[in-house]
Parts: structure tokens; C-alpha cells; sequence
């Protein structure tokens, strides 16, 4: 209002005056270039005379009426349109405005603030708004996986509301976190990406050289993410609700394993024939009797209607006469039990307003994403609000809020029988769910319900379970808890001064608080809890994190030089407190409340603090916009260090020039943009793991002292070995880029060369355990990634009927060990039972003892074993562990992703692929379905091919029950890793526009999406998705593939 | 414009630095070892406190099972070793392939081994836990009597912790003297000490025990390793040594006119801490309890843990053959044909499953790492040794007749069949009690497993001074100390 006052009095005023000079009146029509709608409010000036003008009324009509003689231009202005200037020809100018958004060069997220494009100098990737709302994923960030070069993303379970876990060109530490630095509105943040909607990011940078992420000195040896949320739009008040209901399916199939009893009693019939051959040298006729005799006993169930000992008779055959003697279907199938499609509903409703000086955005979202395993689920309300206003010309302040609360329920994983993956993979085919009579019917208990079957022994029916026993998942798993209840609140809030003399100041502050609450319970009803009568365990945690930076900006044009100067300071300071306890014995096994159980057995509370300091300071150059010079340093102050190594220095230097833009390039057609970057600089990290753990190490200077109690008096413990001189790990980051735009925007990509030097590697040096510690925080030792990345796009086709695009990126890295301690030069450092870290090899490389196959007189399992006094490699039986030797690395070759989009008419379609080649992983999943006869756990159906005396060209060794040298550790179950996803399909539709225009609805689109529809690897059943270090030892929630409908609409 | 100059000077001050100790972040969930100094010079009470506190951090950490990270359930500290030593042996059977389904295999040795590697980090932890006891709190001489009854603990602690190490990563001391022990850390700033020889670390236990029992007090508690606790090992390590007289000597010490246990007491209260011939041991209650992760879900076949799962613990049947069918003992296993009363008690439970150890269904049954029916037998054995055989009869007498009611050993007229009664009233008495597979080796008898007839599973035998008999030690240190001269076979 205040606008058209002002414009009113200018009007008056200069207006009275103009009109003592000539002249004439000139009208017209302002429209929208994209709808051809009529722009109401639009500033019409006439450029000669900036006094003179009016502005367009509701209909896109304007009339100035005392244009002067010396007026021979129009100028129209409107807030969210590139400002159009046209000659005034006539009486009657017609403008049409094209939005601003398409003409504006494209501005990028950077550290403490954005960037053209054009001009920057470092390495950054951006995933757009579009591609994270087609991804159905509870963490935003999972529509990184495959989507930018230099970025790889797994989950490590299908779980719902599983966080992702990231890694940036490479692994750059051993015993520090690989993960990158998560930015949330300019605040590092700490807490589950989980609890943000991707529906309310605007973008997720990531930055991944020194120039674009050394300003983030102390943390960004790992690469920088930075999340930007979505900010109000100045133009008229924007409605769009968006809506996907869906399905949750399972989408990593099952491997092929045995179903039927009859394959499973009689291959371990051959298990037990063969220990009575081999292991107890018994006769034939005497080891068949044995295997036949010894059945039921073992595996404790007789699914048949036959004798005990005559299930398998002692031809090694089922017993013709033998019929499964459960009267109900399915009696053994428990992946159908615990398995079920679950509805999947997501909703987001943004509301969004603003002018040139004050813009508001609030949202709300629902999201309720339930597995198809039984009883797990992630749920989340979601509500934001953010407010930019300029109060005076010299004073910009905005504020956001975002309040979130999530809830989950997990269910198992790890090793326990709990683990419904584990369990419906291992046990064999021959347990019933269902408590079962004599008579093979259903035991029903005094509600009519049927009862479970423990695997308890019942005299004249059962032995025990030799799988699993006095464990039901079916039975328990909805009686099991395993919840997690967060809430968060976000705010951030800044201020932006106007200083005389071009320069501006920025105060930045944010405060995020997590509270936490988990509440773990086990059933007295069965299973696990059975023993203890249940036990629950529950915490209340609190992470509030304060971040506060101050930033003074200047900048000054000179001719042809840009000259900017930033300089600041920051603070980050996080709290976490956390009350724990644990109580058992409850009376009521519905009532996992402490009030409702007796013994208390664990209690325990503490607080964690980590504190920052650091000033920093950049400065930019650019030369007629073809030359760029950018250098930053930054000087960090941590914690987590002692206070005479505290501070680190991180600098950069980059530069960029665009070679497209001289002379004798801008000649050649085909070219349309050609820029060559390179940076260098050295970035921090100080995020060291305590040793053998996954906990952050937050005072490694200090020798610690455990608290222990055995209920009443206290113990002290050693805990951890401190070293005053550990300081930071740093890292030399190298990046030269070429991007390339050519034939109009028909292809254009990047290609970039990287070489990242990790020094002084935050280690947990391995001292003697007979020291009584395991390790020591120390400096040493080197690491290198080097590699390159390649993105390609290009809009193939692109006219008014069909667009089609398409991109495609591939990442190579190797990363090498460069330099260990002293003592490790050979030996090398064991990262985990099977990978060793050695100087020259990857830090993923396996060493194990090779497999050298079965010998085909016996079936036996041959390795190769170094011979003492040889030192030769020969197949041998006697497996000895010392005998490892390099098998290759978990590392692939080649990561990346591809896609395409294809527009016809009001149809879009859209197809995206994750992939990667080479690299091993250890499919120990599938290991243990090939074991050589553990009673009770299932086969993998390859075990058909196993060493029998008339099969004995085989790579499978025979069966046998208890011998385990047949399946020692070796490389015969590391698995090529290559793999190709296909991670998303949508197919929209946009309903034309003259059908909404009735309905005032300015866009409506439905579309059909499905995420994770398939995964091609090596084996049905293997996901070498789930771990970058190719091991994964234990079965975990397999990924879910979500199918919806949904729609988008625009008010 | 002053409203602009008021914000750019508002602007710099904001860039001040924060005070100086702002970056020392607060530590309150352990205990830092600065603090620790500040305590140490705070009052005598606290020093008391720290002293007890650091004893009781070690006694504490014998019965956890979260050793360096571990999360598998079949570590829960000593009393998971001697199982696994036990089940690596001739006299207990793992019916079902399960957890220790290895070490029951004769095959849980290499050098890769979780077992081998908790073993050493166990006992070494216990050295070094010791070291820092005697550093911190003792490092000057004193003559205080409670206070060296307090240094005798930590001594205790050390000289058992030896004993276990170098009887697992040698063969016995007898005949070995020679060879490569273990590495002697014998204060806090030691590192990468190279294997001394058996002999030298015989010599720092002896010297360890020795000082614990001269200057050790018995204290009312039986979490501690007191007088009679070290008097009892430095009766075993004189064993392995068959310095008989000194055997004789300090296991009269341990003895210390103990009551034995009513047979009562032993088929049905055998896991508590009160039972009288407990010497060392530790109070399981719902707090220390590791649940599936400890020794009753192993051993006690009679509540639902791992055992009752069907990987039930038993009696090798040839053994049970030789308990008397009046001896108490007998009835410590299900018999359906002597005891069928007791059997339909455990009617899911077959013939030989042990019932020795019959803890409360939550796992809280009590550990005992040694009684005094060790030492008993010890000096029995001493005595027999020594051609003692009147005193060594009488001897075994006073304490088998508690069992097997007029018990006498007068058939046994010869020192070889004396000795051989001895030994097998040892087997039987201290089955799965975590001793047997030390005895085993400096009796120098191998295992036979591989006979007509028997309950085990793992049909093998291993001859005594095999190399099966000694567990490799353990990579990591390996890989960390390049001192270690040699590796075990």
C-alpha cells in the first residue's frame, strides 16, 4: 500500500511538472510470458523520464498520459520477472514478461553464502527439488544415491526411517568419521536428516573440493553437504499440497533357499552319513543306520507321519510312506507370516506469500511409512515456518522455525534369533509356527487363538528345536519394542546490516534441540525376554546445539575487476545428555512401564560436550568475468583436542577460467561454455571413534577412568588410554575440472581429476593388548583417494511435443594406504577379521586364505596353505589362518548413476539407475546357507551341488554335520560386487490447463512412483548395497521398495 | 547513519573471541586421570575409595562380558575361560554344535580366535589394572598393615593373572622351563616386552602370590582375591611347578580349617556365594548379571538360557561310571535309573546333563572361580607326591566322606593307585569348575574322548604336550608388539 502512496505522491508531485512540457499518452497490456495471463501491479516507467509512470490495474491494463517527447522507452518491473524494456513505438505497447527464474544465471549454495556458477572456482553438485520429492525415502539424502559423481550414498537396512550413510570421493580416514559435514541453513547439524521433509529442502550441495569447503576447515576433509530449506517466494500467495499413497513391499528378493522338508531331512541325512564315514570311520551300513537313527534326535522335529528313525530311510530316500503330518497350510513358512505389503502415505501442504521486501513459507507434512516387516514403521509430523523481511533499507531479518517429531519402531537385527531376516533365511524348512497336536492340528489356546510353537520340547511329539529354540518371531515380534520417539526443533534466525561503503554484516544463530526418547522392551512371552520375565530399556537424551556466526561481506567493482571480501567468525557448541536405565521382571507383559516391573539392573546418566571456535576469512576475484581467483583460510579451534594443540589452520586457493568467454573461442558455434577450475587446500578432521567402538571420541587428550558397579560398591576401571599430542588429521585436497557446455545445451558435463592426501590420521594405534588397552589416539600414517568424475547431460530432444534428457555419471577413485607406524609396515593393521590395512593396499582390502576347491576323491574342502618349510602355496586340508594372502578390494572400479526424462505432451517419465562395478564383497549371508551341516539351519539350494561320490567335479564340498573344516574362512564366498539399481520410476501426468482454469487450480499433476524396483547383482539375494566395506555379517532388513500414486497440486 | 555506525560497531564487538577456556569441554561420564591425581591428594578417604574402587573395577571387569567391544554371548570374563577350558577337555560334552562348539571341538586356538584374543586382553587387563594400582597408590613403601593387605590384592590379582596366561599360551611349567612364556608387564610404562621364559614367569607369580599371602589379610567379602585366594593359586602354580612341599604348604594356608558344604547344600544350593567352601567368587544380581551373555545361560541346564536350548553341558558318561552311586556327586547329573525322581524334575533333559549348577531362572546364580575343595585336593595330591600316603588319605577322607558318606580310601595301598584315586576324586569333585584342563596338562594326560560307548560328541583324542594343549597368542598383539619372538605352534 505503501507503494502506491509513494507512487501516487511522485505522481502528483513530478507529475504536475512534467505536464508543462509536451506530451502524449500511451497504454497497454502487460501479460505473463509463460500463461499469457494478465500481470496486475506491474510498474510501467518511462526510462528517459524515471518519474513518470504508472502501474497495471487488475486486468494487466495501464495508461500513462503524460509521457514526455523526450521518452522513447518503456521499462516494466514486477517482482519475480526480468525487468523488459521496450521502445515506445505507438500508443498502444503490449508487454509480455518472461519470470525471472529463467533468465537469472544460475546461483549456487556455497559456504556462508551463494555463488554464480559461472564464477566459482571449487567442486560442488547439487540435487534439485525435483529429484527429492520423486525419491520416497524417510532421509533426504538418499536421493543423492547415484545422482551426482563423487557421492556415494547406501542404507545400511531397508528399515524405515534408516539414515544414510555418505561418502565423498573416497574414504579418507581410518579410525575418524568418513562422513561428511552436514550444513543445515548455514548451521552444522548434528541430528537425523530423518526429521526433515524433503518436501521442505529447496536444494542438497554438496561440496567436495577445498575451495568450495575449506571455509569449513575444521570439518570438511569429508566433504560438505549443505541443505538448503525452502524459503518464501515474493508474488502472489502459492497453495500446493502434494500427496503419495502407497505400498511398502520387500524389494531384495529372498535367496533361492530350500522349502521343502523332504530336501532338507535327506541332504542332512547325507550330513550325518557323511560323519559317520568320515569323521567316526564307521561302515557304510553302520553310518546309514547312524544318519537314519540320528535325525530326529538332532534336529528335534519329525514333520512327517512317520517313526522318529525311519524319516530318511537308510537309502538316504524319504520315506514313501511319509506324509507331512501338519494339517494347516503353511505350517512352515515364516517369511509369509512376517512379511506384508504396508500402506505408505505421504503428504505435504506448502503455503507460501510474499512481496519484494517481506516473504513468507510455511509447511506442514505427514509421513507415515510403515515397513512390511511386522510392527516397524517410521512416522513423522513435520511443520515449518520461515519469515524474511526487509525493516529497513539497511536491515534484513529472517527467521525460520522447523519442528519436527518422528516415531519408529525397529525391529531386531545383528545376530539375535530375534531378527526376523536371519531367521526366516536360516531355519530350516521342517519347524511349524503353530503349536501343533499329535493329530497335526493347530493347539488353539482359551481365546480360540492358535498358540506358537517355541520349539520346546513335548514329550511324544517334539525334541527341541534344534533351530532357534524357545524363540518365535511370528509370536513376538509385535510384542517387542524396540521404539524411538523424537522430537526437533530448529530455529535459526539473521540479521543483515547494510554498511556504509559497500560492505554488509550477517549474524547468523541457531539453535536445534533433539529430545529423544527410546523405549526397548522384550516380551516375558517368549523368546529372549522369557528368562528375565521381560526386560525393557529405555532413555531419555537431550542434544541442543548452538550455532552462532558473525560475517562482514565486501564488495567493489573496479573496472573490470570484482573484488569481494568476506572475514568472520563462528561458534558451535553441543550439549547431549542422556538418562539410561534398564528394569526386568514384569508383571504385565502388555506393560512395558518401569512402574510395572521389579528389578532394576542398569541406571546411569552423563552429558557429552563439544565445543568450536574459528574465524575465517575469504577473498574472490574476478577479471571481466572470465578469470577467477578465489583463496580462503580459516583457523579452527576444537575441543576435542588439548589446549596446546587445539587450533588448526585450513586454508584454499582456487581458480577458474572461462575459456569460452575470449575471443577466439566465442567464433567456434558449437561452444557454449568451456571452464577449467583447479583448486588445492587443506581441510580438518577431528571427529576421532573411541577404539573399538562407533562412539565419537570427545577428550582423546584425557586417560579415562570407568565407573563400574557390581550393585552395591564401586569399581574403577581404565578405560582408555589418553595422549595430550593428538591433534588434527589433514587433509591436502587437489581438484582440476573441465566443464563443458556444447551444440546448445545438447551436451554438457563435467569432467574433474581429484586427488585428496589424508595426513596425520586421528589413529587408535593398536598397542600391545598386554599393556591392558587396546589402542592409543595418535597422529600417523597417510592415505590417498585419487580419481577422477565424469557427468554427462544432454537435452536430446527438446521442442514443444517431447523433451527427452538424458544424464549419466561415473566415479573411479583408488584409494591406497600410503604410509603406516613402524611396526605395521608388514604386518599390516587388522580392520576386521578378514581385511587388512597395508601400506600400498586399500584400506577395504581382504586377506584371507584361498580357496583351492574340493578335492574330488572325498568332497573334502582343499585350501591353499603355505607350506613351513617351502613357503610355497599348496591345497591342503589342514586349514591354518596364518596362510592369508591379498584377495582384492572391496573398492569398486567405477561408481555412478544414470537417468533419463522424457516429456510428451502433458506426460513425463522418468527412469533412474544406480550402479557400480567391481569391488568384492563377502556374502556371508549366502556363506552361511552353504555351511556344511549345522542342525536346524537351512541350505541355499546350490548345496544340491555338493561333492557326492557320483558327483565329484564340484566347487561345493560334501555335507557333513559338525566339521567345520569344510566351511573355514576363505575367499570362496567373496562375491563380485557390481550391481545396477533401479532406484526410481515416476510417470506423471500434468492435466491441461484449460480444464484447471475452470477450477481456479493453476497445476495439477498425478503420477505413479516406484522406488528400489529392482537390483541386478551377482547373486538373487545378495545386497552389497548395505556396507562400503563389502562386509556384512549379518542379515538385515531388506530394502523396501515402495509403489504409489499421488498427485500435486498448485492453487 | 549513527543508527548504521551504532550496528557496525555492535558488529565488531560481536566478533570478539569467547573466553579463554571455552573450547575444554566438561567430562563427567568417565574419569579423568587429572582428576584422579586431584582426588588421590584430596583426604585419605578418597585414596581408600580410589584404592577399593580400582580393586573393584577389576573384579567388576572378571564378570563382564563388554571386554574391548565384545558383544558375542560367549564371553562373559573368567568364568567364560574356564567353560571354554573346560569344554576343551575330556570330562564335560556339548551335546548340540553351539556357542564353545569350537572350543568343545579341541579347535578354538588360532592366533584370529575371538577366544584366544579375549583370554590375553582378559588377563592382561588384570595386570595392567594391577600395575596402575601399585603405580597410583603404592609406588612408595609402606608398612601400614591395612594398607598392604590392600597391595596384596592387586598382587593377588597379578600372580592369577599370570598363572591363567602362561598355562593357556605354554604347555606346563614341568619340563618346559625354557620356553617362551608371556610377555612380563610389570609396570605401567611397559611396552612391546618381549615372551619371558616360563621359568621367569613362574618366578614373578610365585614371588606376586607369596607377597599376597604374607602381607594379605581375609576379608569378610568373597569378591576379593585375599589371602586365601592367593594362598590357593600359589598352591596351583607350585602344582604345575611339583614343588610338592610348597604345594603342601600354602594349600593348608587356603584351607584355613574351612567348613565343607553340607550334601545338601551341594545338589541343591551349589551357586551362591554363601556356601562356605567358596574361597573366590562374585555376587550375580540383576545389576552384573550379563543374562544370555554369562556362565549359568551356558552351563545351567535347567533355566532358559543358551544350555536349555539344547546345548546342554554333560558328564562324559565313562566319569559319571565312576562316582559311587552313594556319592552326592552322583546325583549332580540326570540318571533315570538311580535318580528318577530327579530326572522327571528335568524330564527334557538327558541322562549326563549336568545339574551342578542350578541358578535362579534370571541368570543371577552367583560366580565361583575357586573353592576350597582345590586346594583340598591339592594338598591331598601334595601329600601322595611326597609319599605322604597316611596323611594324604586322610586327607582325601575329610573331605570325600562329606560327599559319599564313609568314604575310605584304605584300598588304595599304593602311592600310584592313591594318586590315581586323588586325581579322579579331583575330576569328579571340580567338574566344570574351570581347573581341569590346568590339570590335565601338568598331569600330562591327553584326552580320550575317542572310546566304545561314550556321550561325546566330538569323538577325539589329543595326547598330552600336543600343541592343542596351548592356544596361539592372539594376532593383535602380534601385529602391535614386534618383540614377541616366536609364535605357538
Amino acid at each position: 500500500m505503501r507503494r502506491f502512496l509513494t507512487l501516487l505522491v511522485t505522481l502528483v508531485v513530478f507529475g504536475a511538472s512534467a505536464s508543462l512540457a509536451q506530451t502524449r499518452q500511451v497504454s497497454g497490456k502487460v501479460v505473463g510470458a509463460d500463461d499469457n495471463l494478465p500481470l496486475p501491479g506491474v510498474n510501467v516507467l518511462v526510462k528517459e523520464a524515471p518519474t513518470v509512470g504508472t502501474t497495471t490495474d487488475a486486468n494487466g491494463n495501464y495508461t500513462i498520459k503524460n509521457v514526455p517527447s523526450n521518452g522513447k522507452t518503456l521499462i516494466f518491473r514486477f517482482v519475480g520477472f526480468q525487468v523488459l524494456e521496450m521502445p515506445i513505438t505507438g500508443t498502444q505497447i503490449n508487454a509480455s514478461l518472461k519470470s525471472e527464474s529463467k533468465q537469472i544465471e544460475e546461483v549456487m549454495v556455497v559456504a556462508y553464502g551463494t555463488a554464480k556458477k559461472s564464477t566459482f572456482t571449487g567442486s560442488a553438485a547439487a540435487v534439485s527439488e525435483k529429484q527429492l520429492t520423486k525419491i520416497q525415502a524417510s532421509d533426504p539424502t538418499k536421493a543423492l544415491e547415484g545422482a551426482l559423481a563423487g557421492v556415494s550414498v547406501i542404507s545400511a537396512s531397508g528399515q524405515p526411517g534408516q539414515s544414510t550413510q555418505i561418502r565423498i570421493r573416497g574414504i579418507g580416514s581410518i579410525n575418524s568419521s568418513n562422513e561428511p559435514l552436514i550444513i543445515v541453513d548455514g548451521a552444522p547439524y548434528d541430528g537425523n536428516l530423518n526429521s526433515i521433509s524433503s518436501n521442505d529442502i529447496e536444494s542438497l550441495n554438496v561440496l567436495k573440493d577445498a575451495a568450495s569447503a575449506a571455509l569449513y576447515g575444521a570439518r570438511g576433509a569429508n566433504g560438505v553437504i549443505i541443505v538448503t530449506t525452502k524459503k518464501g517466494k515474493s508474488g502472489a500467495t502459492s497453495v500446493s499440497f502434494n500427496g503419495k499413497v502407497g505400498y511398502n513391499f520387500r524389494g531384495v528378493q529372498e535367496y533361492d533357499i530350500m522349502k521343502d522338508p523332504k530336501q532338507y531331512y535327506e541332504m542332512f541325512w547325507e550330513g550325518l552319513y557323511n560323519k559317520g564315514v568320515y569323521t567316526d570311520k564307521l561302515n557304510d551300513a553302520d553310518a546309514r543306520n547312524y544318519a537314519s537313527n540320528n535325525l530326529y534326535s538332532i534336529l528335534g522335529y519329525n514333520s512327517y507321519d512317520v517313526a522318529n528313525n525311519q524319516i530318511v530311510l537308510p537309502n538316504g530316500q524319504l520315506n514313501p510312506n511319509a506324509k507331512i503330518r501338519y494339517k494347516y497350510a503353511d505350517w512352515n513358512n515364516w517369511g509369509k507370516e512376517l512379511y506384508d505389503p504396508q500402506l505408505r502415505q505421504d503428504y505435504n501442504l506448502t503455503i507460501t506469500k510474499g512481496t519484494d521486501k517481506s516473504k513468507i513459507y510455511f509447511s506442514a507434512g505427514y509421513l507415515d511409512d510403515k515397513g512390511y516387516n511386522q510392527n516397524s514403521y517410521f512416522e513423522r509430523y513435520s511443520s515449518r515456518i520461515s519469515y524474511d523481511t526487509e525493516i529497513f533499507s539497511w536491515l534484513n531479518f529472517g527467521a525460520s522455525t522447523n519442528f519436527s517429531r518422528t516415531e519408529s519402531n525397529w525391529t531386531q537385527d545383528g545376530s539375535s534369533y530375534t531378527n526376523t531376516f536371519s531367521w526366516t533365511r536360516s531355519i530350516a524348512p521342517i519347524y511349524p509356527i503353530y503349536l501343533t497336536d499329535a493329530n497335526g492340528n493347530m493347539v488353539l489356546d482359551l481365546n480360540g487363538k492358535p498358540m506358537y510353537d517355541f520349539g520346546e520340547a513335548v514329550t511324544g511329539l517334539n525334541g527341541g528345536r534344534a533351530y532357534g529354540a524357545k524363540t518365535n518371531p511370528v509370536a513376538t515380534q509385535n510384542e517387542d519394542i524396540n521404539n524411538y520417539l523424537d522430537y526437533y526443533i530448529n530455529q535459526n534466525a539473521f540479521a543483515t546490516f547494510k554498511l556504509p561503503y559497500n560492505i554488509s554484516f550477517t549474524t547468523n544463530a541457531s539453535i536445534y534441540g533433539n529430545w529423544a526418547t527410546s523405549n526397548d522392551y522384550t516380551t516375558p512371552i517368549g523368546g529372549s525376554g522369557l528368562t528375565y520375565n521381560g526386560i525393557s530399556t529405555k532413555y531419555k537424551a537431550q542434544t541442543i546445539t548452538y550455532n552462532f556466526n558473525q560475517i562482514l561481506k565486501w564488495e567493489q567493482k573496479f573496472d573490470d575487476l570484482t573484488v569481494q571480501l568476506m572475514a568472520g567468525h563462528e561458534t558451535y557448541k553441543k550439549n547431549y545428555d542422556i538418562i539410561y536405565g534398564s528394569k526386568s521382571n514384569f508383571l504385565d507383559p502388555e506393560n512395558n512401564e518401569w512402574a510395572n516391573a521389579a528389578k532394576v539392573s542398569s541406571l546411569t546418566s552423563y552429558a557429552r560436550e563439544y565445543l568450536l571456535e574459528g574465524y575465517f576469512g575469504q577473498t574472490t576475484f574476478d577479471y571481466q568475468n572470465k578469470y577467477y581467483l578465489s583463496a580462503s583460510l580459516r583457523r579452527d579451534g576444537s575441543s576435542i583436542f588439548h589446549k596446546d594443540n587445539r587450533w588448526g589452520t585450513f586454508w584454499s586457493i582456487g581458480s577458474s577460467w572461462r575459456i569460452s568467454e575470449e575471443e577466439f573461442i566465442k567464433g567456434i558455434e558449437f561452444i557454449n561454455n568451456l571452464k577449467l577450475k583447479a583448486s588445492y587446500g587443506a581441510q580438518g578432521n577431528d571427529y576421532l571413534y573411541l577404539a573399538n567402538s562407533t562412539s565419537r571420541s570427545y577428550t582423546p587428550y584425557n586417560t579415562l577412568y570407568e565407573v563400574t558397579s557390581n550393585g552395591t560398591d564401586l569399581g574403577l576401571s581404565p578405560k582408555y588410554l589418553g595422549n595430550k599430542s593428538v591433534t588434527w588429521e589433514k587433509n591436502m585436497n587437489l581438484n582440476v575440472g573441465l566443464e563443458f557446455g556444447l551444440f546448445a545445451g545438447k551436451i554438457s558435463g563435467e569432467f574433474e581429476y581429484f586427488n585428496k592426501k589424508t595426513d596425520d590420521l586421528l589413529f587408535n594405534l593398536p598397542v600391545p593388548v598386554s599393556t591392558g588397552f587396546t589402542s592409543i589416539p595418535t597422529n600417523i600414517g597417510s592415505m590417498k583417494n585419487e580419481g577422477f568424475e565424469v557427468s554427462l547431460s544432454s537435452n536430446l530432444i527438446s521442442n514443444d511435443l517431447l523433451k527427452l534428457s538424458v544424464n549419466a555419471n561415473l566415479t573411479h577413485y583408488k584409494n591406497e594406504v600410503t604410509k603406516l607406524p613402524d611396526e605395521f609396515k608388514t604386518s599390516g593393521i587388522t580392520r576386521s577379521g578378514d581385511q587388512i590395512i597395508k601400506e600400498g593396499g586399500s584400506i577395504y582390502d581382504f586377506y584371507m586364505v584361498k580357496w583351492a576347491g574340493v578335492d574330488p576323491q572325498n568332497g573334502d574342502a582343499l585350501y591353499w596353505i603355505k607350506n613351513a618349510t617351502t613357503g610355497q602355496y599348496e591345497k591342503s586340508t589342514n586349514y591354518d589362518a596364518s596362510s592369508r594372502q591379498k584377495i582384492g578390494t572391496a573398492i569398486p572400479d567405477a561408481t555412478g548413476g544414470f537417468g533419463t526424462t522424457l516429456e510428451i505432451m502433458n506426460f513425463d517419465l522418468s527412469l533412474q539407475f544406480a550402479y557400480q562395478i567391481g569391488g568384492l564383497f563377502n556374502d556371508s549371508q549366502y556363506n552361511n546357507l552353504m555351511h556344511g551341516g549345522d542342525a536346524g539351519d537351512n541350505w541355499h539350494t546350490d548345496i544340491y551341488n555338493r561333492w557326492t561320490p557320483s558327483n565329484t567335479n564340484t566347487g561345493v564340498p560334501r555335507v557333513e554335520y559338525n566339521n567345520q573344516q569344510l566351511t573355514q574362512s576363505s575367499d570362496r564366498f567373496i562375491t563380485d560386487a557390481s550391481y545396477l539399481s533401479f532406484k526410481n520410476l515416476t510417470l506423471g501426468y500434468n492435466i491441461p490447463a484449460n480444464i484447471l482454469k475452470k477450477a481456479n487450480i493453476k497445476n495439477l499433476r498425478v503420477f505413479f512412483v516406484a522406488d528400489n524396483v529392482y537390483l541386478f547383482s551377482k547373486r538373487k539375494g545378495m545386497d552389497p548395497r548395505v556396507s562400503f566395506s563389502g562386509v556384512a555379517t549379518t542379515a538385515v532388513y531388506s530394502p523396501i521398495r515402495t509403489v504409489s500414486f499421488g498427485l500435486t497440486l498448485n492453487l | 547513519m549513527k543508527i548504521k555506525i551504532l550496528a557496525g560497531i555492535a558488529a565488531v564487538t560481536l566478533f570478539g573471541s569467547c573466553s579463554g577456556d571455552f573450547l575444554d569441554a566438561d567430562v563427567n561420564e568417565y574419569l579423568t586421570k587429572n582428576r584422579k591425581e586431584e582426588l588421590v591428594k584430596t583426604s585419605p578417604k578418597s585414596i581408600a575409595l580410589l584404592v577399593n574402587g580400582s580393586l573393584d573395577g577389576v573384579y567388576n571387569l572378571m564378570i563382564d562380558n563388554g571386554l574391548n567391544g565384545n558383544t558375542s554371548h560367549d564371553y562373559f570374563g573368567l568364568k567364560s575361560i574356564q567353560l571354554a577350558t573346560d569344554l576343551t577337555g575330556e570330562d564335560v560334552v556339548q551335546d548340540v554344535h553351539h556357542h564353545f562348539g569350537f572350543d568343545y571341538n579341541v579347535d578354538n586356538r588360532s592366533a584370529t580366535y575371538r577366544r584366544t584374543r579375549l583370554m590375553w586382553a582378559l588377563f592382561y587387563k588384570m595386570v595392567s589394572s594391577s600395575n596402575s594400582i601399585l603405580d597410583d597408590y603404592f609406588a612408595v613403601e609402606t608398612t601400614d598393615k591395612d594398607l598392604l593387605a590392600l597391595k596384596s590384592q592387586a598382587l593377588a590379582i597379578r600372580g592369577i593373572a599370570y598363572y591363567h596366561l602362561v598355562n593357556l599360551y605354554q604347555q606346563t611349567y614341568k619340563g618346559n622351563e625354557d620356553k617362551w612364556g608371556v610377555p612380563l608387564v610389570l609396570k605401567p610404562t611397559d611396552d612391546k616386552k618381549p615372551r619371558a621364559k616360563v621359568s621367569e614367569v613362574y618366578k614373578q607369580i610365585t614371588s606376586d602370590l607369596r607377597f599376597a599371602v604374607e602381607n594379605g589379610a581375609i576379608t569378610s567379602t568373597k569378591k576379593d582375591a585375599d589371602k586365601l585366594v592367593a594362598a590357593a593359586y600359589l598352591a596351583k602354580a607350585y602344582a604345575q611347578m611339583e614343588k610338592w612341599d610348597s604345594v603342601e604348604v600354602y594349600s593348608k594356608i587356603a584351607i584355613n580349617g574351612a567348613t565343607l558344604m553340607s550334601q545338601a547344600t551341594y545338589e541343591n544350593d551349589f551357586v551362591s556365594i554363601s556356601n562356605p567352601e567358596w574361597l573366590w567368587g562374585n555376587d550375580i544380581n540383576g545389576e552384573t548379571t550379563s543374562l544370555y551373555a554369562s556362565f549359568y545361560s551356558h552351563a545351567d541346564n535347567t533355566i532358559d538360557g543358551y544350555a536349555s536350548l539344547g546345548v546342554t553341558k554333560s558328564i562324559h558318561n565313562k566319569l559319571y561310571e565312576k562316582v559311587n552311586n552313594t556319592d552326592v556327586r552322583k546325583k549332580l547329573f540326570v540318571d533315570n535309573v538311580l535318580f528318577p525322581s530327579i530326572a522327571a524334575k528335568y524330564s527334557k533333559l538327558k541322562n549326563y546333563v549336568g545339574l551342578k549348577y542350578k541358578s535362579p531362572a534370571d541368570f543371577t546364580g552367583d560366580y565361583c572361580y575357586i573353592r576350597v575343595a582345590d586346594p583340598y585336593l591339592l594338598l591331598a595330591e601334595a601329600q601322595v607326591e611326597q609319599n605322604k600316603l597316611a596323611e594324604a588319605k586322610a586327607t582325601l577322607e575329610s573331605l570325600i566322606a562329606t560327599r559319599q558318606t564313609g568314604y575310605s580310601a584304605a584300598a588304595f595301598d599304593s602311592q600310584d593307585a592313591l594318586r590315581q584315586e586323588i586325581r579322579l576324586q579331583r575330576r569328579i569333585e571340580l567338574w566344570c569348575e574351570g581347573s581341569m584342563f590346568f590339570d590335565f596338562k601338568r598331569w600330562k594326560i591327553g584326552i580320550v574322548r575317542n572310546v566304545a560307548g561314550t556321550n561325546h560328541r566330538t569323538k577325539i583324542d589329543v595326547p598330552a604336550g600336543d600343541k592343542r594343549w596351548v592356544y596361539q597368542i592372539p594376532q593383535g598383539e602380534i601385529d602391535a608388539n614386534p618383540n614377541i619372538q616366536e609364535q605357538n605352534p
